[in-house]
């Protein structure tokens, strides 16, 4: 039988991993909901936000700033980066091909997504690269005698605050209903005065934006190489299916499915750890098409 | 004094040609009545007016500019609004967001401005007041037609468009909205109404123009 010990870790793993699942996958979403646009080019955004977080952290440290302030250089990192990449990959590359048919599009954002990938290379090199000050210097918590990184506790807090922050803005600002709006009906949306064209460009950076977030927290979690980031894209794409096309409340508890599926199936049969993501994934595309929080068929 | 001109009006979905060389125009403080079987262009007019669809030759002129390339938001900002057949209401939000939207969308209405627009709203349509916090996804198909037409209005525009606004609904109720539409016609605002339903439309309108198959047959004036 499992010890309460081992329990509270599952429940802390499940809850990190989700919240990671979550910050890609929510972006995913928003993306796909408002610019009817699947975006193969979304998992390097999360690696561009963990490699500009190596370069703000070591900015900060060699301009002599304390280890704390780090956590700032994290922050920074993830929002410039998603800022940056929503008003320039969204006007000039998705914004032409809205009208195309789906296979051009997956082509396109998939000649992106390698394009990108080269340009992490150019800029910061194909070595791996390790920024663990942030994760040191928490240092670690006791848990009934498991020590476990303080670090993951701090990644799940502010990720969590992230994605509360998201639903919020989502639910009760003006632009956050407009931008609701025009996912759920662009046509009417361009009937009653909205500017479609703006409100892409916001929802494509909130979506990025998340998803930097997402590589700048877990950069300090890892080894930065080339290509990193295509695992997570993949599981995002699963969370995508299993919690619905579109619906950015689905993504969010798929997250927390998949990641309690990963969890126990790591405790119990390692060797399936991803397996069970794609079993799940594949039940739910022959079950139930339309995602396990939609509506009926 | 003519508000909107249509004038020559070509309009193809795809390559298939919808509207041909169409004209009328529309007074000031007029009811319009659009006329036609299903299929014969009413939306596809309305469409074009707010600016869902690009017109291929001809004019359309609104006070007495050439708006046909302007954006809908454009349009929206000069004062046209519309409601469209099938209701379209954001499901997600409640009857009063819904009604909000175009406010916000705007971004130049003050608050007490907004408050008073909702007020004359809630005054053509006092029933919806009950109902304003439900999900629009809740309510019944005829109040979802209110709640469509009320957020057209809550702009106080100069010209609206109500596609099919009777359709679906029970006397009762259709004689409610045309007593609704005859208020916002004492407040000024000139409305073109596409209706299969010739009867219903005589009661209200000034003006009939009966399309088919994408031509204007007639125009004449409503005794």
């Amino acid at each position: 039988m499992l010890e309460i010990t081992s329990l509270i870790v599952i429940f802390l793993n499940t809850l990190i991993y989700t919240v990671i699942l979550a910050l890609i996958s929510v972006g995913l979403n928003m993306v796909l909901g408002v610019l009817k646009i699947l975006n193969l080019s979304h998992g390097v955004l999360l690696a561009i936000g963990a490699y500009l977080s190596v370069t703000f952290v070591r900015s900060f440290l060699s301009f002599g700033l304390p280890i704390y302030t780090t956590y700032i250089a994290l922050g920074l990192a993830g929002i410039i980066a998603g800022i940056f990449m929503g008003f320039t990959v969204e006007p000039i590359i998705l914004r032409r091909i809205y009208e195309r048919v789906e296979i051009q599009q997956l082509l396109a954002t998939f000649a992106l997504m390698l394009i990108l990938e080269d340009v992490i290379k150019l800029i910061w090199g194909p070595q791996s690269l390790v920024i663990a000050e942030p994760y040191l210097y928490l240092g670690n918590l006791n848990i009934g005698g498991i020590s476990y990184p303080l670090y993951y506790v701090f990644l799940m807090v502010v990720g969590y605050f992230i994605l509360l922050i998201t639903y919020i803005f989502l639910n009760t600002t003006k632009i956050g209903r407009i931008i609701r709006s025009t996912a759920f009906d662009r046509e009417i949306s361009l009937a009653l005065g909205v500017d479609v064209k703006r409100v892409y460009t916001y929802a494509f950076t909130i979506g990025a934006t998340l998803t930097t977030l997402g590589g700048s927290l877990i950069a300090p979690t890892l080894s930065l190489q080339p290509g990193f980031s295509s695992e997570y894209i993949v599981l995002s794409f699963a969370v995508v299916v299993v919690g619905g096309l579109g619906d950015i409340k689905g993504a969010f508890i798929a997250s927390l499915v998949m990641a309690l599926a990963r969890t126990i199936t790591v405790m119990v049969f390692p060797e399936l750890e991803l397996a069970i993501i794609f079993i799940i994934m594949l039940l739910v595309l022959q079950l139930r098409p339309e995602g396990l929080f939609k509506g009926g068929r | 004094m003519v508000l909107l001109d249509i004038v020559n009006v070509d309009v193809y979905i795809g390559n298939v040609h919808i509207l041909r060389k169409i004209s009328f125009n529309i007074e000031k403080g007029e009811v319009l009545g659009l006329i036609g079987p299903n299929g014969a262009g009413k939306t596809t007019t309305l469409k074009t007016i707010i600016g869902l669809l690009p017109l291929r030759a001809g004019k359309i002129v609104f006070e007495g500019e050439d708006i046909s390339r302007l954006p809908a938001r454009n349009r929206v900002g000069k004062g046209i609004t519309y409601s469209p057949e099938d209701r379209r209401l954001i499901a997600d939000l409640t009857v009063e967001e819904n009604i909000l939207l175009p406010c916000w969308v705007s971004g130049s209405m003050t608050k007490s401005m907004i408050e008073k627009n909702l007020e004359i709203v809630y005054k053509i349509f006092p029933e919806i007041k009950e109902f304003k916090d439900r999900k629009a996804k809740l309510i019944s198909g005829g109040q979802q037609k209110m709640v469509s037409i009320a957020r057209a209005l809550v702009l106080m525009p100069k010209l609206v468009l109500l596609d099919e606004p009777s359709e679906g609904l029970a006397p009762i109720v259709a004689n409610r909205l045309l007593r609704s539409i005859e208020a916002m016609k004492l407040l000024g605002i000139t409305t073109i109404i596409a209706e299969s339903n010739l009867r219903y439309v005589k009661q209200i309108a000034d003006k009939i123009v009966r399309i088919e198959r994408g031509e204007i047959k007639e125009v004449v004036k409503n005794a």
